[in-house]
């Protein structure tokens, strides 16, 4: 009896809590998980007074949310961590203008969806982790190389499927064609060191253990690396050196963080206000210092750790190419056994 | 006590479960002051009836009434809670978890505390039961969760009480006791009652009317005499008591038996008849003792204590060996394999049926 | 008699005004009603699957994936089969049928696995045990080996998700097993001794065989969690069925292809559990007698004793005490990193959910058996069979049929339904309740299945209605059965990853999701804390559950 009356007013205080509307808020449906993103809302609310609401997921998943809801959907923005993903939210008409002239001019061009249904909000780059003591830099120059057969059982990645590198092969299908990319996945998965398995930072901690000589990161998490205070990673750092590749030709892949207005947005000003905030050069200084991204607002640098490293030529970024070539790429992850 | 209490009306009730049929067309009326048995083989219909009368399962065909208002019929059904019916189980069915006087006052939820409290101390007193007020029921003995069950049963005194093979739960010894003291109980209240059981005997010494049933059919409904000397059939014949069969055929408006000769009976019409007679109506003498009787040889005898059953065998027409009949005679008989005798059968205890019927 | 003048008034009303009321057919209609709000989000993901074209996509995955997809999720289930159904039987046997120090202790250790969310084995296990983990490192630097050198089992494979899942689910077979152990007559296995079999010959010849029925269904639930189970074996990177699904909805963006995966992975299902059915035939496993005596148990001595330990010791510690001291690791040597990480308001969020869940999965589920049994229904059984399949889907096709479902009734009658969603915890109960439902209702039809039925109708006709039945009496005689279904459905939300994720409110982080959102983003260390309070929330009900298993002896109900 007192268990299920218990239970009774947890589910009333359940809704309580949550129905407590605010007139001045934004509801955001947010498929970044950085306790970074979590601090800019609350200086947000701070500055602005207006009240960030956020529920977290898959971004498919969220699109799929937004589609079930409708009308009534109470998301005012959407956010990610896939520039493809963004287009494709563009594409199914979820997404409208933000017309902000800030936006439109701090955000370079190529990192905005053209009719502004989206912006471009921090950056990361696909490098090359290796082993100092067993792998000079120079050997290394372009994604391509890694399918050759010098690297044999040396190469070390995570899953095929991820986003991360879903982007990245899709990239590569844009530059060299379907055909060539297959055969270049075929010779990767032929050079690796192990199955793929884990996340970025294990593949450099990986690295550093001789598991493997060679990695495919993203640059953030090898910034965290590089900036831990942690002992043992710091040890790891000191064991792994990274490149920015196809310095030589189209350039290094890079994939964006970004949001956009949801179309049926109830609190349409104030999620545009949002959004401007985020590229401001407060928000952009938190999320190249505490989460090591490279801020899309030319005004921000980048983290010293990542700075060191080298400016870089970024391949240029082309949204509507990412989606549009990703089931390509997960094809060809299917047929080469990039599991 | 109470005021008399009501008729039990069904009328051609039909009912059906996938597959087969359980009940076809029955009809009966058991009135207040009648402990009615019903009686007949597992199968037979006679607990779907039951159910059908508590409202346990839903009325297909036909109709049924208490005490003149109607409480089935097709599409229309009062729910069991509504229908003025005590009923008791094989299992018993105590709640297991309220005490003995919670079980009898579960009926009883509605009424007045101080009322609720005085009824279920006259039940328990009634069935003996008034020092195991607070007892658990898996405390107690069979036959004292019969009593728990059969108070509970009258409680909300209905107007018609329904036990399932209400002692067959029971062992042998304690069988008899506790359903002496049952049948006096429910007697003394008046309320129309209905037993359901698979035990002829039972029913016999119960059921003021006994109803046969079988394939979902009532044979007969009588008194237990009228049943014993007239039954309907030779499964009625039969279920009461052991029986001698024969097939006879009538010839020169005789009927020609192992046992003998006998006038057909006026209302015999078919050519071939089966006989039967019980085996206690069948004397066994000396030899020669009396006219009517006919040779017979002792083929063994078993002593049962209070009778002793002995086993005949008749010469017969075309069959060397001869027939054999039994006979059951009262206390000890001293007789023996090989013994000549002359066995007898009153006319008059001759039961006569039709062949397969 | 005192009384005789009110007599009428308990039945005599309905008679007086002759009116007739079709008592039956609620309960069906509540049981029917119940389960198919419970199998219409399933049933409008199937929808997509009839209706829609997946284009070209079916025979790139049948000539790429889809074979590793079969080969994988039934090598997986045959793994987890067997070594939940050894496990579990083995631990069951010997703290049942023997004596010895540490058996009251066991008895209850046995289940703290179940406190343990499969993912979080995936993460604590692969931290601990790959290349780079302290194990490895260890042995590199103790004997200077270096990668070539030596050999180390690999536990991204399927050998190891099916020992992962199976340290965790083994719990499952192991209470049924108990207590089917518990409730075998006495007089059975005695007779069995005499007639010249040993105690292991008795084991294996009546006590396992009549045992059955309870580990086919133990081994049963083990199956449904590891067929919906995404986390662990998505961490581990084998690509089964459910790993599939995702894949082909989201990544491949064909929901019509991934609806199909779906439907085939439940036809599966059906198909097994129709099996099981049908290979059973007309066995009968009800006890024959009802006279219980207590078990004869064997006493042991110190050698046997350690035995039994091993035994059972080795579950707990892989299931349970490893994984812990993994976690506990992780937060000692993640300083202030692991405490980085909000605690206080997703652990509320979390016991929240799982109570209120526990509640509401408990009393549909009540609702329903209620209905399937007071009327006998053929049609409400089988719709409370469709609805327990919820329990091998995965969560995140739960959530998402689920939106569809209120997308198109939010549509229908033009209501705020987004609105409902992010405001209310509505959308995630819904899920718990289908995802969860089977989790309340086999311990509730077990339970019923000892209620005579004759009971209902002793208190039917003693003038109580349908669902007053309920409340006196069965409520009160199923209390043990109705609080173990609360307990193991409040664990059961407490790990709930998947749908919790994507049906919840705005800022309604629970501990789950805020583990996954940790080790999403690589800070395994972070994600320690919320995991590990996950486990010790779960810990109680646990405990509380092994009681009341203890207890569960018939004969011994008061």
């Amino acid at each position: 009896m007192l268990r299920s009356k218990i239970g009774a007013l947890a589910l009333l205080a359940g809704i309580g809590v949550c129905a407590g509307a605010q007139a001045q808020e934004v509801n955001i449906y947010n498929s970044r998980h950085y306790n970074t993103d979590k601090a800019i809302y609350e200086a947000f609310t701070a500055k602005t007074g207006i009240k960030v609401n956020v529920i977290e997921g898959n971004h498919d998943e969220l699109i799929q949310r937004l589609k079930a809801e409708g009308a009534s959907s109470p998301a005012d923005l959407f956010i990610t961590v896939d520039a493809g993903r963004l287009a494709l939210a563009a594409r199914e008409g979820l997404l409208a203008p933000a017309k902000s002239e800030f936006l439109d001019k701090v955000v370079p061009p190529n990192l905005r969806g053209a009719d502004g249904t989206w912006y471009g909000l921090s950056m990361r780059a696909r490098v090359i982790v290796y082993a100092k003591d067993r792998v000079k830099p120079e050997d290394i120059k372009d994604y391509e190389d890694l399918a050759k057969p010098v690297w044999k059982g040396r190469v070390l990645t995570r899953s095929g499927t991820h986003p991360y590198n879903l982007a990245l092969t899709a990239s590569m299908v844009a530059a060299n064609g379907e055909a060539k990319t297959e055969e270049w996945a075929k010779g990767l998965v032929a050079n690796f060191a192990r199955a793929p398995k884990g996340g970025d930072t294990d593949q450099i901690k990986a690295v550093a253990a001789g598991e493997g000589d060679v990695a495919l990161s993203n640059s953030y998490y090898l910034g965290k690396l590089l900036t831990s205070s942690k002992p043992d990673e710091q040890e790891v750092a000191k064991k792994v050196g990274a490149i920015f590749p196809n310095q030589g030709n189209r350039g290094t892949h890079v994939n964006l963080s970004g949001a956009g207005v949801v179309k049926t947005a109830p609190h349409r000003a104030d999620a545009v206000k949002l959004l401007e905030f985020m590229a401001s050069p407060e928000a952009q200084r938190a999320f190249a210092d505490s989460n090591m991204e490279f801020p899309v607002n030319p005004a921000v640098q980048p983290h010293p750790a990542l700075a060191a490293l080298g400016a870089f030529k970024q391949d240029p970024l082309n949204a509507a190419s990412y989606l549009d070539h990703n089931d390509q790429a997960l094809r060809i992850m299917d047929r080469a056994g990039w599991k | 006590m109470k005021p008399p209490s009501s008729t039990i009306e069904i009328v051609d009730v039909s009912h059906r479960y996938p597959g087969h049929a359980a009940l076809n067309g029955v009809s009966l009326t058991v009135s207040p002051h009648e402990v009615t048995c019903i009686v007949g083989p597992s199968g037979c219909g006679k607990s779907t009836l039951l159910r059908l009368i508590s409202g346990l399962e839903t009325l297909q065909t036909g109709s049924i009434s208490i005490g003149g208002v109607p409480v089935a019929v097709p599409g229309r059904s009062l729910p069991p809670e509504r229908r003025p019916v005590g009923l008791m189980f094989q299992d018993f069915a105590l709640f297991p978890h309220l005490t003995v006087s919670g079980n009898v006052a579960f009926g009883l939820r509605h009424r007045p505390r101080a009322e609720r409290e005085a009824r279920v101390a006259e039940l328990l007193e009634l069935v003996a039961l008034t020092r195991y007020a607070d007892a658990y029921p898996h405390t107690l003995s069979g036959g004292q969760q019969q009593r728990v069950a059969l108070a509970r049963a009258m409680s909300r005194e209905p107007d018609v009480l329904l036990l399932d093979e209400p002692f067959s739960a029971l062992d042998e010894q304690m069988r008899r006791s506790v359903r002496e003291e049952v049948v006096q109980i429910i007697r003394a209240t008046g309320i129309a009652t209905l037993v359901v059981t698979h035990d002829p005997e039972e029913a016999m010494e119960i059921g003021s009317r006994v109803v046969v049933m079988t394939d979902g059919r009532i044979v007969q409904a009588d008194t237990p005499l009228a049943l014993y000397h007239n039954p309907a059939n030779s499964f009625v014949a039969q279920l009461f008591g052991e029986l001698n069969r024969f097939s006879a055929r009538v010839v020169d408006g005789h009927l020609d038996t192992p046992l003998g000769r006998f006038p057909v009976p006026a209302d015999a019409t078919a050519d071939a008849l089966e006989v039967a007679c019980r085996v206690e109506d069948v004397a066994v003498l000396p030899p020669g003792s009396r006219p009517d009787g006919i040779a017979a040889k002792v083929r063994r005898t078993s002593f049962l204590g209070s009778t002793t059953r002995v086993c005949l065998s008749l010469p017969a027409a075309g069959v060397p060996e001869g027939v054999e009949i039994h006979a059951r005679l009262p206390g000890y008989v001293p007789m023996r394999a090989g013994d000549e005798v002359t066995a007898a059968v009153d006319p008059r205890r001759l039961m006569l049926f039709r062949a397969g019927a | 008699m005192s009384v005789a003048g009110n007599r009428r008034d308990g039945f005599g009303l309905g008679l007086r005004v002759r009116r007739i009321v079709a008592g039956t057919g609620w309960g069906t209609l509540v049981s029917v009603g119940l389960a198919t709000v419970i199998a219409a989000p399933i049933a409008a993901v199937f929808s997509q699957a009839l209706t829609g074209s997946s284009g070209g996509l079916w025979a790139h995955l049948a000539s790429t994936v889809l074979p590793d997809y079969v080969v994988n999720t039934l090598a997986l289930l045959v793994l987890v089969a067997l070594m939940t159904l050894v496990t579990g039987v083995a631990c069951a046997w010997a703290v049942t049928m023997h004596e010895f120090r540490g058996r009251s202790v066991l008895q209850w250790a046995l289940l703290l696995p179940l406190a343990m969310p499969a993912y979080v084995l995936a993460y604590t296990y692969t931290d601990f045990f790959q290349f780079t983990g302290p194990l490895q490192t260890a042995l590199r630097a103790a004997f200077g080996w270096r990668k070539a050198d030596y050999w180390f089992p690999e536990i991204h494979s399927l050998g190891g998700a099916a020992f992962v899942l199976s340290a965790v689910l083994y719990p499952y077979v192991y209470v049924l097993a108990r207590s089917a152990f518990l409730e075998q007559s006495a007089c059975v296995l005695e007779v069995s001794r005499t007639l010249g079999a040993t105690p292991f010959g008795t084991f294996w010849r009546v006590a396992l065989p009549l045992a059955r029925p309870a580990l086919a269904a133990g081994v049963g639930y083990a199956l449904m969690e590891t067929l919906a189970d995404f986390g662990a074996v998505k961490y581990f990177g084998i690509d089964t069925f459910t790993v599939g699904i995702y894949r082909t909805w989201f990544a491949l963006a064909s929901p019509v292809a991934a609806a199909q995966l779906a439907s085939l992975l439940l036809l599966f299902v059906v198909l097994v559990v129709a099996l099981e059915r049908v290979s059973r035939g007309r066995m009968r496993f009800h006890q024959t007698t009802n006279k219980y005596r207590a078990l004869p148990t064997v006493r042991l001595g110190p050698a046997r004793t350690a035995l039994a330990w091993l035994v059972c010791g080795a579950p707990v510690f892989f299931g349970f005490v490893l994984p812990a001291a993994i976690l506990l690791r992780l937060i000692w040597l993640g300083g202030d990193e692991a405490w980085d990480t909000a605690i206080a308001k997703p652990a509320l969020n979390s016991f929240m959910l799982a109570a209120s869940g526990a509640v509401v999965v408990v009393a549909v589920g009540l609702a329903v058996i209620h209905g399937v049994r007071s009327e006998r229904s053929r049609l409400a059984a089988v719709a409370a069979r469709v609805a327990t399949l919820g329990y091998a889907t995965p969560g995140t096709v739960i959530a998402v049929g689920i939106l569809i479902c209120i997308g198109a009734v939010g549509a229908w009658f033009d209501l705020p339904t987004g609105a409902l969603l992010g405001a209310t915890v509505f959308g995630i109960l819904y899920g718990y309740l289908i995802r969860f439902f089977q989790v309340a209702y086999g311990p509730l039809e077990s339970g019923f299945a000892k209620v005579s039925p004759n009971i209902e109708g002793a208190a039917r006709s003693l003038g109580s209605g349908p669902v007053q039945v309920l409340f006196l009496v069965q409520v009160p005689l199923l209390r043990a059965s109705i609080l173990s279904a609360a307990l193991l459905v409040f664990v059961d939300i407490m790990k709930e990853l998947p749908a919790t994720m994507i049906l919840r409110p705005f800022n309604f982080d629970t501990l789950a999701v805020e583990a996954f959102r940790m080790a999403s983003t690589e800070r395994l260390d972070a994600a320690a804390l919320p995991a590990l309070i996950i486990v010790l929330v779960g810990l109680l009900p646990v405990i509380l559950l092994s009681r009341s298993l203890n207890s569960s002896r018939p004969g011994h109900r008061q």
